[in-house]
């Protein structure tokens, strides 16, 4: 895994994030998930208690009561077409729909997970059995059993609700196989191998734990099921009359609904109300569990009015000369950490670019140097905050000119990421890329395009340019991928390019190639770069001038030669001293 | 590739024999009561039993079942043991009129949820709050209820569409649209909720490429829907794949509320009274068309997403 | 929604409620009915046809289409009397044992053969195969070409109603293969295979040589098959169909809607206590426990509140225009003291159980919780069990349960003696013997008018002395129609059901 930050890992070391609380008090702070689990458990309480909380039995009938209106003589709903009260059947209700949900979750959790851990766990033939069986369950017209299951053996809805179980436990298989799989090629499992661990400890320890939050997720779906299909199987006949159950009570209510048209409502208010509060509960379960990390956001209204104070700040005078192709002035920015404050990461970075200068970035991880790349892209993410400041190239401030941003990136200014292979989208062909992503910078004809890519895929040392552009990005090797996203940066004839660490992700050789190769695109071309690393020995080699970030500040800038002999600042000097033992020595001065 | 799909289509054979062996299974072993049934209460005991002859249900289980899939090969698949009508013909009839429901819910259910899954994903916000609530109540609402609402509302008390009936498009193209639309609708509302574009959307947006994509000076419009639709359509289509099942059952309550004549409800009645030819060239064709989608899915899966090609 | 209610007219029910009820609608145009009156009559049916065309023993509920094909020797009409269809005129032997028909001359079936005394011998040939129990031994002999004596080896009370309900096809029909899907008749319609399609449109085209063609004025007849009762409303709300059976508890939306409603009151409601030896539950053996049930039941109640009015409590269990019915009062009124009290001076205060077979679709079923609670109060206990799929209606008759609920009634007193008091009767599910009903019946059979009249009134008196049923009520079958479109001005219905084809005016 690339050694790079990330936003998701910038946040968490500049905002410390409060300790994850536990699952069920995240779920009850999302209001929706409140309403849901509340609900939920009121449900679960009102069947439990059932015969001490309905008014009446569920079948005492009282003849001058059928369909009664609501509220009529301690009927609260009113009655139904046999002259019981709707409320108390509603309420002995909820014990059959809740067993009958349980029996599906618990039937199809039970083979599903199961079946999955195995099956994604040891591979092989007891993958390919197994995923022919879920393939066959899956195929059947599960209502069909059902509907035989009824015509052999009578209303039966537990029964039925386990033949669903095993009809719906391949979802479950296929989800928990999934999980497996990825869970399984991870280091720590292989760790724990070679540590001795017996595969059902790691199985039980590891693969369970990663399983978790989307198995909980799906079965608040497939509870929700369980109550559809118990009232669907009721609607179309094959539910038992003499059992209180919603579904029974919404297809009676149906058979009456010119009599009583009120009487349908009670029933399927429950029914949708119940269903909406599961699925709901899924979706907080899911964003919950699956959080991209970021526990803090920020109040809308409160993002719109520093954004806007941002972009009315005056800007500082920057320097406007035919030499200096990118000037940022100010630079501030942070990310949320809450729903109305922000933590500052850049606290006013200034930077001048010069035509054909390369420029090194360094610092420490978590220093900012990413963040100024991305800014000056437009390519933060979507939670970072602009706070002030300016950047000025082509005559724009992209900081402030979302329009003008648009104009300079990709035609003025170019990008080289630093992981080569998930930079490239997987789904086209390299050639297929390049030539997209120049013709969206220049207009030009395909062919014209192709050719122009072909021409700069020999020029970054790829030979066989035409066989490499039928290749797709998981065909080639990482080397080759760097190159590729060199030649996407270069293509469109920037004047600057935006280097993140081009060359951490590559293996020793393969850098100093590539290094080389950056070298002689910027004397070509006169491209000035900015280029971010943490590597001294990288700076020393390529960079003519280099800025020294600590902490979201430029703390000193000067040329290599002046910084690498004799820093001035004590920060410097000590980024020195501990990397000289390690990089100085790789790269050779 | 070639080996790829033949070894699929081989599969899918192998799925095909056990769901219909299998629903075989489940029905068989009510000869006596069937034959009876089709005679009425005052049958004799050799009366039954000649019928049973005459039906060919006094022969033991795989006989039967065997009989049946040779059956396929020559196009015959029986006669209905009630009404005696030909199970292709019935099918023929009845398989058009749901499979137009399914396909345009289909259809319909794509375009919709890439949209509002798009939507949810990229603005995050109250607009992924809305979506995702009103996906969820579409979901949680069954769809027959849906179906009785719409009737009375848009049929019955508001003449603008028929209450009842299907228009085959070969007659009428707006007779059909018309006889479609609210049972359309009706499963159209609890299949929108189901599709899982947002989630793969949003995971897809955070990765890495997009970002390059963008700095490549590429417009939003292409990134999401050029490059970021196919990336995040693998999980989308096997969800596709999925939903084809589900409208199946879907069909049966709709089709009963307006009175459509087709497959669902054939599948229903004759799976109650036990009319073993009739359900099993319904579970015939649903299995075929299911395998056929799962195929086409996991085709337009590779072709969209290379790497998937490698399995 | 719900799949339409079965019906349980006697033999007809059963094979009904378990009729692969296909639903479908419409084809093309659905235009209300405009331009010439006399068109097309378009009748919506709740359930398919059972059984196909084929001649078979079908349940005659919904059955225009069969109606319209196919010819009888001889209609039934309400009440017990008969009327001429392919035969012109008849004799019935003294003994009761043969039917001499005199065949009108020049019908063809549709195929061109002559209705003739070899294909009426051909057509029950059929039942005799089809209905052994009824048919089976019946011998024929026909002098000539348009004439044909039937005769069974024993007596036969139901001698006309035997003979009336045997389609006539001709020979040809009757030997191919394809008889239940093309029919070939003599009736006043004939089949449109090419403009119908099996299970949800059937296309009738009328037949200009029937012998009685005026009385069916409608150019065209389609049946069209909407399983659901509410889809069924609505279509003919909006005008896609002419007619349609309706349930009593739409009666008022139809009403509300502006669409005719005809009535007829048909069908007797009833516990059936067959169990009156006491064999399987002691407690049944005791006269004064079927009474004690009876007196529980408040049926005014039921019916007002139930059934909204649309019935009438009884207290005889035969069809109230039978000719065993005696004009006497409720001999067991609502009384649950009384009730009570006999339950306990039979010694049975602490009650007994047993156990009430349900099917889908039984419009009684809504009594249930009603007759739960009140035979609660006499500490007897009724438990459900539902009955589903092909086994059902055997396993309803198969002695299993001898206390079911269900509704019964056939055309006369006669055959409803032979349904459900009779110990060979089906109904009769436990087939317990009585030497006075037995002997009753001898003389129904054998006997003249006034003997017959007078057996089955003594037989009435018996089984109500004797407490052999619970009668509760005997609902109203309604006929929802456009007005401005038919009209209807009786129902010729001899099972009380619904309009016959030739109602339909």
């Amino acid at each position: 895994m690339s050694s790079a930050p990330d936003t998701v890992a910038l946040v968490t070391t500049l905002a410390p994030r409060a300790k994850a609380r536990p699952v069920i008090v995240q779920v009850l702070r999302n209001p929706v998930g409140a309403v849901c689990l509340v609900y939920i458990a009121l449900v679960v309480v009102v069947g439990v208690f059932a015969s001490m909380i309905a008014p009446m039995n569920p079948n005492a009938t009282d003849l001058s009561m059928t369909n009664a209106p609501l509220f009529t003589d301690g009927y609260l709903l009113g009655g139904d077409s046999s002259g019981r009260d709707v409320l108390s059947r509603l309420i002995y209700g909820v014990r059959e729909t809740l067993i009958g949900c349980v029996l599906v979750l618990g039937v199809s959790l039970i083979l599903g997970v199961v079946a999955g851990l195995i099956a994604g766990y040891y591979r092989g033939t007891v993958e390919r059995v197994t995923d022919f069986i879920s393939d066959a369950i899956m195929t059947l017209p599960g209502i069909a059993f059902l509907i035989a299951l009824y015509a052999s053996v009578g209303p039966n809805m537990p029964l039925a609700m386990m033949v669903f179980g095993v009809i719906v436990a391949p979802t479950f298989f296929r989800l928990v196989r999934a999980v497996v799989v990825t869970v399984r090629g991870e280091l720590y499992v292989d760790a724990a191998k070679v540590v001795g661990l017996s595969d059902v400890r790691i199985v039980g320890r590891h693969v369970l734990w990663a399983v978790r939050g989307p198995v909980v997720i799906h079965s608040a779906g497939i509870l929700a099921a369980g109550i559809g299909i118990q009232a669907g199987l009721a609607f179309i006949g094959l539910g038992d009359p003499s059992v209180p159950s919603w579904g029974i009570i919404l297809q009676e209510s149906f058979q009456d609904i010119y009599r009583n048209p009120a009487g349908v409502i009670w029933p399927a208010l429950i029914i949708s109300v119940t269903i909406l509060s599961f699925v709901l509960l899924g979706n907080v379960l899911r964003d919950v569990l699956q959080a991209s990390g970021s526990a803090h956001t920020l109040r809308p209204a409160r993002r719109r009015a520093l954004v806007r104070q941002a972009k009315e700040s005056p800007a500082e005078e920057s320097v406007v000369s035919d030499d200096v192709v990118l000037s940022i002035r100010g630079l501030r920015m942070g990310y949320p950490d809450g729903p109305d404050s922000v933590h500052e990461v850049l606290h006013g970075v200034d930077l001048d670019l010069h035509r054909g200068e390369i420029h090194g970035l360094v610092g420490e991880s978590g220093s900012g140097k990413s963040q100024i790349a991305f800014s000056i892209l437009g390519i933060l993410p979507a939670e970072a905050v602009p706070l002030g400041g300016s950047i000025v190239t082509g005559g724009v401030d992209v900081l402030r000119d979302d329009a003008g941003l648009r104009q300079v990136r990709g035609r003025r200014i170019g990008y080289i990421p630093q992981e080569p292979m998930s930079n490239l989208d997987p789904s086209f062909t390299v050639g297929d890329q390049l030539v997209y992503g120049l013709r969206a910078a220049r207009k030009m004809s395909k062919t014209a395009a192709r050719d122009r890519v072909r021409a700069l895929l020999e020029r970054v040392g790829i030979t066989d340019a035409d066989r490499v552009m039928t290749l797709y990005p998981h065909e080639i090797s990482g080397g080759m991928a760097q190159r590729v996203l060199i030649c996407g940066a270069i293509a469109s004839d920037p004047d600057v390019i935006i280097a993140d660490e081009p060359t951490t992700a590559l293996d020793v050789t393969v850098q100093a190639e590539v290094l080389e190769l950056l070298r002689e695109l910027s004397l070509e071309r006169g491209l000035a770069m900015v280029l971010v690393t943490h590597n001294l020995g990288v700076v020393a080699d390529l960079c003519q001038s280099v800025s020294v970030m600590r902490d979201g500040e430029i703390v000193e800038r000067g040329s290599v030669e002046k910084i690498l002999s004799a820093p001035e600042n004590p920060y410097t000097q000590e980024l020195l001293t501990s990397s000289k033992s390690v990089e100085l020595m790789e790269v050779g001065k | 590739m070639l080996l790829y799909i033949v070894k699929h289509l081989a599969r899918a054979v192998g799925v095909f024999l056990t769901v219909t062996f299998a629903t075989f299974v489940v029905m068989y072993g009510n000869g006596a009561g069937v034959a009876r049934a089709t005679l009425g209460m005052n049958a004799s005991a050799q009366d039954v039993q000649r019928r049973m002859a005459d039906l060919g249900l006094d022969r033991p289980l795989f006989v039967q079942y065997f009989d049946w899939l040779g059956g396929l090969f020559t196009g015959d698949l029986g006669r209905s043991y009630y009404t005696g009508q030909s199970v292709a013909g019935a099918l023929g009839v009845r398989v058009p009129v749901t499979m137009s429901l399914i396909i345009v819910t289909l259809v319909l259910t794509v375009i919709i949820s890439v949209f509002l899954g798009v939507a949810a994903a990229y603005y995050r916000g109250w607009v992924d709050r809305t979506v995702q609530v009103v996906a969820g109540l579409g979901a949680a609402i069954p769809s027959f209820i849906v179906a009785v609402v719409l009737v009375l509302v848009f049929a019955v008390n508001n003449p603008i569409l028929p209450a009842t009936g299907y228009v085959r498009p070969t007659d009428s193209v707006s007779g059909w649209l018309a006889s479609i639309t609210l049972p359309v609708i009706s499963i159209l509302i609890g299949t929108l909720g189901a599709a899982q574009i947002r989630g793969s959307v949003i995971d897809v947006l955070s990765r890495d490429f997009v970002r390059t994509l963008r700095a490549r000076g590429i417009s939003e419009r292409a990134v999401v829907f050029r490059h970021v639709l196919r990336s995040a359509s693998g999980p989308g289509i096997i969800a596709f794949g999925l939903l084809v099942v589900a409208m199946f059952g879907g069909t049966i309550f709709v089709e009963q509320v307006f009175a459509l004549p087709g497959m669902g409800q054939l599948l229903n009645q004759s799976a109650q009274a036990g009319d073993v030819p009739m359900v099993m060239g319904c579970v015939l064709v649903t299995t075929i068309v299911v395998l056929v989608v799962n195929l086409i899915a996991d085709l337009s899966n590779a072709l969209l997403n290379p790497k998937a090609r490698t399995r | 929604m719900r799949i339409s209610k079965r019906r349980a007219l006697a033999i007809v029910a059963a094979p009904a409620a378990l009729a692969l009820a296909l639903a479908g609608c419409a084809g093309g145009g659905d235009q209300p009915s405009g331009g010439e009156k006399y068109d097309k009559l378009i009748l919506g049916m709740t359930a398919d046809l059972t059984g196909g065309w084929d001649i078979v023993d079908q349940p005659a509920y919904q059955a225009w289409g069969i109606e319209a094909v196919y010819q009888t020797l001889c209609r039934i009409l309400p009440g017990g009397e008969y009327t001429p269809d392919a035969a012109e005129s008849w004799e019935v032997s003294d003994d009761n044992r043969s039917f001499t028909a005199h065949l009108r001359e020049g019908v063809e079936y549709s195929d061109g053969t002559p209705v003739d005394a070899a294909s009426v011998e051909a057509s029950f040939d059929v039942l005799k195969e089809t209905a052994s129990d009824r048919y089976g031994e019946i011998t024929y002999d026909s002098p000539d070409d348009q004439t044909i004596t039937i005769t069974w080896p024993e007596a036969q009370p139901l001698l006309l109603d035997r003979v009336c309900t045997a389609k006539l096809a001709s020979s040809d029909f009757l030997a191919s293969a394809d008889r239940d899907t093309q029919p070939v008749g003599s009736g006043p319609y004939t089949y449109d295979i090419d403009a119908s399609t099996q299970g949800s449109i059937y296309q009738l085209v009328k037949n200009p040589d029937y012998w009685n063609a005026d009385a069916y004025p409608y150019k065209t007849l389609e049946l069209r098959v909407l399983a659901d009762e509410t889809a069924s409303l609505n279509a003919l709300k909006t005008g896609q169909i002419d007619g349609t059976v309706i349930s009593s508890t739409v009666y008022d939306e139809a009403e509300k809607s502006g669409l005719e409603i005809t009535g007829v009151q048909s069908g007797m409601l009833m516990i059936h206590l067959t169990d009156r030896l006491g064999e399987v539950i002691p407690a049944l053996g005791d006269v004064r426990v079927r009474q004690a049930m009876n007196m529980i039941i408040d049926k005014q109640a039921v019916v007002d509140q139930l059934w909204d009015g649309h019935a009438t409590p009884i207290w005889q269990p035969f069809q109230l225009n039978g000719q065993a019915i005696l004009d006497i009062e409720d001999p067991y009124p609502y009384d649950e003291e009384k009730a009570k009290e006999l339950m306990a001076e039979a010694g049975y205060e602490d009650g007994f159980t047993f156990t009430v077979p349900t099917m889908e679709g039984q419009p009684w079923t809504r009594l249930l919780p009603y007759l739960t609670e009140q035979l609660a109060k006499l500490n007897i206990t009724i438990e459900q069990k539902a009955l589903s799929g092909p086994d059902a209606i055997a396993e309803l008759l198969s002695g299993d349960f001898p206390v079911p609920v269900w509704q019964v009634g056939a055309p006369t007193s006669v055959e409803d003696i032979s349904i459900h008091v009779l110990d060979t009767g089906f109904w009769n599910v436990l087939h317990q013997p009585n030497e006075t009903v037995t002997g009753l019946w001898d003389q129904i059979v054998t006997g003249d008018d006034d003997q017959r009249l007078a057996a089955q009134q003594e037989i009435n008196q018996y089984v109500i002395d004797n407490a052999w049923f619970v009668p509760i009520l005997s609902p109203y079958n309604y006929y929802a129609y456009d007005g401005d479109k038919v009209t209807i001005d009786e129902v010729t219905d001899p099972y009380g059901g619904h309009p016959t084809l030739i109602d339909f005016q």
